[in-house]
Formats: C-alpha cells, sequence, structure tokens
C-alpha cells in the first residue's frame, strides 16, 4: 500500500515515552536528523510491510522490525530514544555490531545513527569494509565536523584552519571527504543532506534517508549538522541559527554542483543523491547462496555415523605401556600430515593415541615436527623426551633431536639428506630422497616423501599393519593424489623389506 | 570473587537435580561418565584436533554464527566455522579485524542466535572492550582465546598459558567473568558445549582457554548423538512486552532475553542502566546492576554448573600440584611417577578457572604440605593459589602452605620429569 500522506507533524511519535526529553543542547541539528529517520522509517517500512503507520498496530510491526545500532557520542544517544530494538554499542564499533546483527537476522531493518568522530576515526576502518560487504544496512551520519559529547574536540572532517579544544591554534591536519571515501570504498548508495533554516532541506533529508532505506545493499547518508555550543562557540557560530545560515551558505543541489567547473566547487557541499548503483546485498548474492549449498553437502559428508556404546573397560593400568614416534623435517615436507596419519592408522588399529604438532610461523620452510603417542590405555603428557622412533627427514632435525631419542629406540634418517650420522648405533639409514625420486617420480620435488618414510618406519618397527596405514592414508591425503601415494606406500614397503635382510 | 556480593543470598536456590538420563556436563569427562553408567549408550567416534572440536562442539550446541579473524593459532575455528556454519542454517563473517569479531559476534546474539568468536593473544587484547561491553550487558557469548605465548607476537605457533590474567582482568571495570581451560580433544567439545550453556542460562559471555597444545593437537574421541547434546537456552521472556524489563530483576538474578523483532522492544547500552535498559544516573541502580552481574554466576546453582575442578590422587596428597590445560597432563604422568616412588603427591586441576573453586581446593591446599603451581606463565594463576592458600590456612588457623611456581616460558611444555623434579625435591 502506498504512505498514506501525512504530513510530518501529525506523524506518530517513535520516541520511548520515557525518553521524551532529549539528551541535546537546545537548537541542535540532532533533533532534525531523528525526525526525518523517524518519517522515513514510518513512510518507507509502511510501504513495504503493507501497514499503516497511522494505526496503533501498523506502527507497531514497523517498530518491531526495525532495529538501530549506534556507537559512542551524541548521534549515537538517540538509539536510547527511539522505540524500536536498540543498540548502544562501543565507540566506533556500531557497524561491526550491526553486521553480524544482520548476517543473523536479515528480517530486520538495521539503521545506524552515528557521528563522523565515532565512524570516520575510530570506527574507520568498518566503514570501509561495510561499504565494500555490502549488508543491507543504512547509516546516517551527523557530521558536525567535531567531537561533540567530550567538547569541541577536532574530527577527521574538522575544516582546517578552524579552533577546537584539541586544535587550539588551528585544525592543521586536512579533512577527507566522506562521500568520496563512501564511494571509493564500495558503497551503493551515497547520499548527502543538510540541517539548515530552511524546511526545505528538512523535507529533502526525510526523501533521502527513505531512498537509502529503500536501496537493497549499503546506504549511507551523511548529514551535515551543526554543534553550535561545542564547535561555533570557538569559531563564531554560537547560535543554532547563525551556524545552520552558515551551513546553509555551503550547500547547493548535487545536479547544479555537477554543472561547475572544479575550481568553482571550492568550499560548496552538494546535497541530493551523489551516488546509486543497483547491486544484489551481501546476502542476496548468487555467490553467497552457491556458499550455502555448498556447505550443506560439506555438513553432510562429514556427518559421523552413530554406533552403538556399551561401558568402556574400567583403566586398571594407571601407566601403560606408550610409545612414541616423532616426524621432523624442513615445513613442506609433510611431517605433520605423517603424524596425523601415523594417528589414524594407530586408531583404527584400536589403540589410544596423542598427535601433536610443532612448526614456525611461516607456512612453508622453517623447522617442523609432529609427535604421535601410541598406548592401549590413557595418556597423559602427549609428548616425550625419550622417544621410540625419530624419523628425520633433513640434517638439522636429525642433529636437533637425536638427544630425544631413548636408548633403546631407532633414528629412521632420510640418508639422501643427512650425511652426518656421528656413528650413533641406533641409525637406520635409508636413501629415502633417492628412492622416491626413482620408485614414485612425484611431479614435485619431495611430494610424497613423507608417506613414503611414513610407511617405511611404521613397517620395519612393525608398530602397524599395512592395512590400516593403508587406510589411513588414502582416507587422508590419499584422496587427492592416490596413485603417487600408492607408489610411495609400496617403495616404503620395499625398503622396509630390504633393511630387514641386512 | 569468593566472597559473595550483597543479593546473592536472595537469589540462591537449590542446585538441580542431577539429569536421570543423558550428559551432565558438571561431571568431569561427561560423555565417558554417562556411558560407564547407561545413560548414554550410542555414541560418534573419531578422532579430531582440538580446534575443530572446540568449532565442532560450538555449532552442536546451537551456535549460528561466528564473527572472527584469522590468527594462529586458533584460525582452525574460523575455518571450520567457514565450511560448515552456513550448511546448518548459520552464518559467519571473517571480519576487518578482531574487535569486529568479537562485535559482529554480539550483534547477532541480540538477534537471538547463539554467537561465538575465537583468537589468541593479541587478538585477545583486541577483543576487551567488547568483552566489557557483554559482561555489563549480559550478552551470552563465547570467546574462544587459544593461548600463545607473550607479549606481544611472542611465539605464534608456540604453546602458552599466559592470558590466565588476562581472561580474568583484561577488561576494564569491575565484572564477572567465567573462563575454562580443557586438556584434551574431547574436553574441548565438552567444555566448549558447557561454556555456551553457561553463557546462555546466566547470559554471560564466557572464555575458553584452551593452549595452543591443546588447540592444535589431535586424539579420538567419542561424542554423543546430535540428539543428545546436552543444550540450554537463554531464559526468554513470557509476559506481556510493556513490562518487559531486559534487565529486570529475578528470583536466579538472571533477566530473561528476546531477541529482537518478536514485539519484546528493549534498549540495550554499555551506559549503567536501569532495568528496562535505558541510561540511569541513580546511584542505587548502578550499584545494583553492578552488584546483580556479579550475584548471578554465585548462587548455589551457578557455582554447581560453573565451577569444575579435577582432583587426582589429591585425597592425601602431602605434595599438591596444581596445574590446568597441557601442563596438568605432564603433571599426571609426574604424580603417578611419584606415587609409584612412594611419594603422597596429587593434582588439583581447575577446569573452569575462572571463578576459582574454593570448595574444592581450601581442603586440600590446608593439609598439603607443599604446593606448586605449574603453569606456562610466569605465576599467573599462582596468584590465585596462593590467594587461596591463605584462605584455607586462616579457617584451618595455621601458617599458609607454601605455594612455589614452576614456570616456563621459553615456548617448550613442562616436561612430567620437571614437574617429577619439583615434587621429589
Amino acid at each position: 500500500m502506498n504512505a498514506p500522506l501525512v504530513c510530518s507533524l501529525e506523524m506518530p511519535d517513535l520516541r520511548r515515552t520515557q525518553m521524551r526529553r532529549n539528551i541535546w543542547c537546545e537548537g541542535c541539528g540532532l533533533g532534525n536528523m531523528q525526525q526525518s529517520i523517524s518519517v522515513a522509517l514510518m513512510r518507507q517500512l509502511g510501504r513495504r510491510l503493507g501497514v499503516n503507520f497511522m494505526e496503533p498496530a501498523g506502527l507497531e510491526t514497523i517498530k518491531n522490525k526495525v532495529a538501530m545500532v549506534s556507537g559512542i557520542g551524541c548521534t549515537s544517544r538517540m538509539a536510547g530514544h527511539l522505540d524500536f530494538n536498540t543498540v548502544h554499542t562501543t565507540h566506533g564499533r556500531s557497524l561491526a555490531f550491526a553486521s553480524g546483527l544482520k548476517m543473523a537476522r536479515p528480517d530486520l531493518t538495521v539503521v545506524l545513527a552515528a557521528g563522523d568522530g565515532d565512524i570516520f576515526a575510530i570506527g574507520g576502518n568498518h566503514f570501509i569494509h561495510a561499504a565494500r560487504r555490502n549488508l543491507d544496512m543504512t547509516l546516517i551520519v551527523y557530521d558536525n565536523r567535531s567531537y561533540g559529547m567530550t567538547g569541541a574536540q577536532h574530527s577527521p572532517t574538522s575544516t582546517m584552519g578552524e579552533v577546537g579544544a584539541s586544535a587550539p591554534y588551528g585544525v592543521f591536519e586536512p579533512p577527507f571527504s566522506l562521500v568520496d571515501l563512501a564511494i571509493g570504498a564500495g558503497a551503493g548508495f551515497v547520499a548527502q543532506g543538510a540541517i539548515t533554516t530552511l524546511q526545505e532541506h528538512q523535507d529533502q533529508l526525510d526523501e533521502l534517508i527513505a531512498a537509502g532505506l529503500e536501496h537493497k545493499g549499503f546506504s549511507f547518508i551523511n548529514v551535515i549538522g551543526q554543534c553550535h555550543t561545542g564547535w561555533g562557540t570557538r569559531n563564531k557560530r554560537a547560535e543554532a541559527f547563525r551556524y545552520r545560515q552558515y551551513i546553509q551558505q555551503q550547500v547547493i543541489p548535487v545536479d547544479r554542483w555537477r554543472e561547475l567547473p572544479a575550481e568553482a566547487r571550492a568550499g560548496l557541499r552538494p546535497l541530493g543523491i551523489i551516488h546509486r548503483v543497483a547491486r544484489p546485498d551481501l546476502q542476496s548474492t548468487p555467490g553467497y547462496a552457491d556458499c550455502v549449498s555448498r556447505s550443506k553437502k560439506a555438513v553432510e559428508a562429514a556427518a559421523e555415523e552413530v554406533e552403538a556404546i556399551a561401558p568402556l573397560p574400567v583403566v586398571v593400568d594407571l601407566r601403560p605401556a606408550r610409545t612414541c614416534l616423532r616426524f621432523a623435517g624442513s615445513g613442506g615436507q609433510g611431517v605433520i600430515t605423517a603424524g596425523e596419519i601415523a594417528l589414524s592408522a594407530a586408531v583404527r588399529a584400536g589403540k589410544n593415541g596423542v598427535f601433536t604438532k610443532n612448526y614456525g610461523p611461516e607456512a612453508r620452510g622453517g623447522e617442523a615436527y609432529s609427535d604421535v603417542t601410541v598406548s592401549d590405555g590413557e595418556i597423559h603428557y602427549p609428548q616425550s623426551d625419550q622417544l621410540d622412533v625419530l624419523v628425520a627427514l633433513n640434517q638439522e632435525t636429525f642433529d636437533k633431536f637425536r638427544k630425544d631419542v631413548s636408548a633403546t629406540g631407532r633414528i629412521l634418517v632420510n640418508a639422501t639428506a643427512v650425511r652426518e650420522t656421528y656413528g650413533d648405533a641406533r641409525v637406520l639409514a635409508s636413501p629415502i630422497g633417492e628412492l622416491l625420486a626413482r620408485e614414485v617420480r612425484p611431479p614435485k620435488r619431495e611430494l610424497g616423501i613423507n608417506i613414503l618414510a611414513l610407511a617405511l618406519a611404521l613397517d620395519y618397527l612393525g608398530l602397524m599393519s599395512r592395512e590400516a596405514v593403508e587406510a589411513a592414508v588414502m582416507k587422508g591425503v590419499g584422496k587427492k593424489n592416490p596413485g603417487l601415494n600408492q607408489k610411495a606406500l609400496a617403495t616404503g614397503w620395499a625398503e622396509a623389506e630390504r633393511l630387514k635382510t641386512l | 570473587m569468593a566472597e559473595a556480593v550483597e543479593g546473592a543470598a536472595t537469589a540462591r536456590r537449590a542446585p538441580a537435580a542431577k539429569p536421570a538420563q543423558g550428559i551432565d556436563l558438571r561431571q568431569i569427562n561427561a560423555v565417558r561418565a554417562a556411558i560407564q553408567d547407561g545413560r548414554l549408550t550410542q555414541a560418534r567416534r573419531t578422532t579430531l584436533g582440538g580446534n575443530d572440536a572446540i568449532a565442532q562442539a560450538a555449532l552442536e550446541a546451537g551456535a549460528r554464527f561466528f564473527g572472527g579473524y584469522p590468527i594462529t593459532p586458533s584460525t582452525e575455528v574460523l575455518e571450520y566455522a567457514a565450511r560448515h556454519i552456513l550448511g546448518v542454517g548459520g552464518s559467519y563473517l571473517q571480519m576487518e579485524d578482531e574487535i569486529a569479531g568479537i562485535a559482529a559476534a554480539i550483534g547477532a546474539s541480540l538477534g537471538g542466535v547463539k554467537a561465538f568468536t575465537a583468537t589468541s593473544g593479541p587478538g585477545f587484547s583486541l577483543k576487551q572492550e567488547n568483552l566489557g561491553y557483554a559482561c555489563l550487558v549480559e550478552i551470552p557469548l563465547v570467546v574462544i582465546n587459544v593461548m600463545r605465548g607473550g607479549p606481544s607476537t611472542g611465539g605464534p605457533t608456540d604453546p602458552g598459558q599466559s592470558d590466565v590474567m588476562q581472561a580474568r582482568w583484561g577488561t576494564h571495570g569491575d565484572h564477572p567473568i567465567v573462563a575454562i581451560a580443557p586438556a584434551t580433544v574431547q574436553e574441548c567439545w565438552e567444555e566448549t558445549v558447557r561454556a555456551f550453556n553457561i553463557s546462555e542460562k546466566y547470559r554471560t559471555p564466557v572464555i575458553l582457554l584452551p593452549d595452543a597444545k591443546v588447540g592444535q593437537m589431535k586424539e579420538p574421541v567419542i561424542l554423543p548423538p546430535l540428539s543428545q547434546v546436552p543444550i540450554v537456552n537463554r531464559p526468554r521472556p513470557t509476559g506481556a512486552p510493556e513490562e518487559y524489563e531486559a534487565f529486570g530483576q529475578t528470583a536466579s538474578g538472571v533477566p530473561p532475553l528476546a531477541p529482537f523483532g518478536e514485539g519484546y522492544r528493549s534498549h540495550f547500552t554499555g551506559l549503567y542502566h536501569n532495568r528496562k535498559g535505558l541510561p540511569t544516573k541513580d546511584v542505587r541502580l548502578v550499584d545494583q546492576l553492578q552488584k546483580r552481574i556479579h550475584a548471578k554466576l554465585e548462587t548455589r546453582e551457578a557455582r554447581a554448573d560453573i565451577l569444575k575442578t579435577e582432583e587426582f590422587f589429591a585425597a592425601d596428597a602431602e605434595i599438591l600440584v596444581v596445574a590446568y590445560g597441557i601442563t596438568a597432563r605432564a603433571a599426571k604422568d609426574a604424580v603417578l611417577e611419584a606415587r609409584a616412588q612412594g611419594i603422597k603427591a596429587g593434582l588439583l586441576r581447575p577446569i573452569t578457572l575462572w571463578p576459582s573453586d574454593p570448595g574444592r581446593c581450601l581442603p586440600h591446599l590446608a593439609r598439603a604440605k607443599r604446593v606448586i603451581v605449574a603453569e606456562l606463565n610466569l605465576g599467573q594463576y599462582r596468584l590465585e593459589v596462593e590467594r587461596l592458600a591463605y584462605e584455607a590456612a586462616r579457617a584451618a588457623g595455621k601458617v599458609p602452605t607454601e605455594v612455589l611456581g614452576l614456570n616456563r616460558v621459553d615456548t617448550r611444555l613442562i616436561t612430567p620429569r620437571d614437574i617429577f623434579q619439583e615434587i621429589a625435591r
């Protein structure tokens, strides 16, 4: 249905009954902005929801569907005044709170009221990302080029040379243009209104906010407003009317502004819809829908089977025997994966196990190792400095971890890379690197070296059955490249046979 | 923490009866306990990483929004959520920074959706302001902080337990906090579900504090069927919307929380607020609000739900080790070795670190001749144990037991040998 034709002054009051006295200074433009937001919400939402805001039930429906989120500052106190679902959050973060709310509740109309310091200084990062992300939300900023609540400090939009409490000798930093910033960050709807002495500007603001609400996606309406009691008193505009006149002199309709040559635009600020591009909001894009359906498939694929379970055997042996293995090499050699597979094989064989990993902050290179502890009973500490088995794929890790191997332990070294073994009697040398190149012929150097070494170590030492190891490999990394991993396994087992005969 | 704040007494209720069937997460090793006495006859068996278990548990506890930012060693939580949460009808956002991650989660929670975020030390610092917001505004929320060392970047991939005090006092202002430190992958799952249930039931943020080693280890786990995951949802208003008080006084101390959009319009602000949520400067209301958010976590029922401490050979321990998370696993091996050698050693393992558990700790602290607090920091939880030892001694009319620290911050774990040597010294 169409919005009832009602003069804005006759429209219902959206303020909470307990909050009819606002916190703002007499003559502040925030009252005007609050009124425009109220009017626009009633008109626009009334239309969208098909309800009459002049009837109590219709108004109730509208109020229930609106969530107003704000940050900190004079403008942000608006959320407390209005009878919606309202959140007055932390300084600068309103857009981040609102983003989570909108993701979780796309059915709500999410509106934000904020000041220029709140959104563009402390909240600047959230602003550019909200504009880019394009959730269906409407942000209305009261841009008075200063911090009002804390007492007239300068903000990122303050005019250079003007005086503020924290710029006693004049603002020496350049401001940025909020409109240009919003467009650059990807906002699909950018408009600018102003609080002046003229009713037409108030009416225009109603329309701009309504248009922003109608826009699907992120919409930003910048409202040029005054702070006559703070910034104004320091800059010869201490009366509300005078400050509004000052703003009035600066604004021109955007159509006329566009016709002006660039040099004539100095000091002028365009009013109207400055930028509007239709594109689906984040939650309406085909890409998002595709992610949802692909995720559903992943959830189905990952669902574990439910099986009958009987009471578990009571633990008698408090200190059961355990076997500790370490796979070590450089980052990228797959020693972490080798450990994961060993754990998986152990669990398949009905044992208990713990896998831990150690790696550097970088994804490739640097030293990496994984530890696997296997037992028939409970395992407390998941690592050991008395390793039963060390698999060392390079010299550095052999040198470093040799001391962590027990006197009766074994060290399988990749003889292709480990040249010096210091006559250590625990060493079992195998040219793993050469075997890989010769027998497996990986497309990328060292791809599969972890599987070969793992198969070799576990088989030679008789730690786990070939079936368990093969199943663990093929269910894990092997899925991607079954041929290569089968060859790596077979080569490892063949080498184990050879070593056993020595 | 232990002192009951005024107002708690009125909110006190008898603890809920132990459920006759199903899993009782207040028990140690709750799933196993349920299997052992026949309350659970079906299960899922799988092998999981700690962080994956946490994320999976979050979704199975009903979480339907994740807001986060990548940071080692917690990123697997974000990645799991990214793979699965859309598929169960939820949503997630990788936000522009850590601050936005928790902010988005709070926003979603106000929408009536269970929400969580995950991070590690430096990111946890960034989240603190909004964590305080969630405490005062009473937002159900779970914050996962997979601990590494610090301060600053430290060793991002190396384990640490250096955020214990940050978890307690990281945000500004007086505030209650619940922080839970799992030690096994099984516990990562169980304690995450419990964390959500506490946060929902008591309208409070709960911090899960695994260390990097626990978050990144893999172990076999036994999980209940989805239908038997014990789930608690936030209290919701039932009366007329115009009478709704989102911050009102209730018997439990926990006011109901309506999701947005259902007619129970309210205001939520980080300013001191009245029962309707509107800003107030009424000194009586300001005082009431702050004391109530503490008191609601100090009722008998709340303490039964929240506090959790494992006593391992503690009953007659003369040398008492206090350790949590990965370090407690080393401590168990050390205690077993000591017992094998005839030394009366025992372990107290706080699973809930904050608030601490005087009921279970004080008798052991009063009896022990020596107390060793082993942790991967320079003595953070030791301060709390010293405080408890002082309380235990005062109650028993004795001199407080000596509380020693066994600390390591070189990125390596405290080993069973380290702890045994300290026990045997």
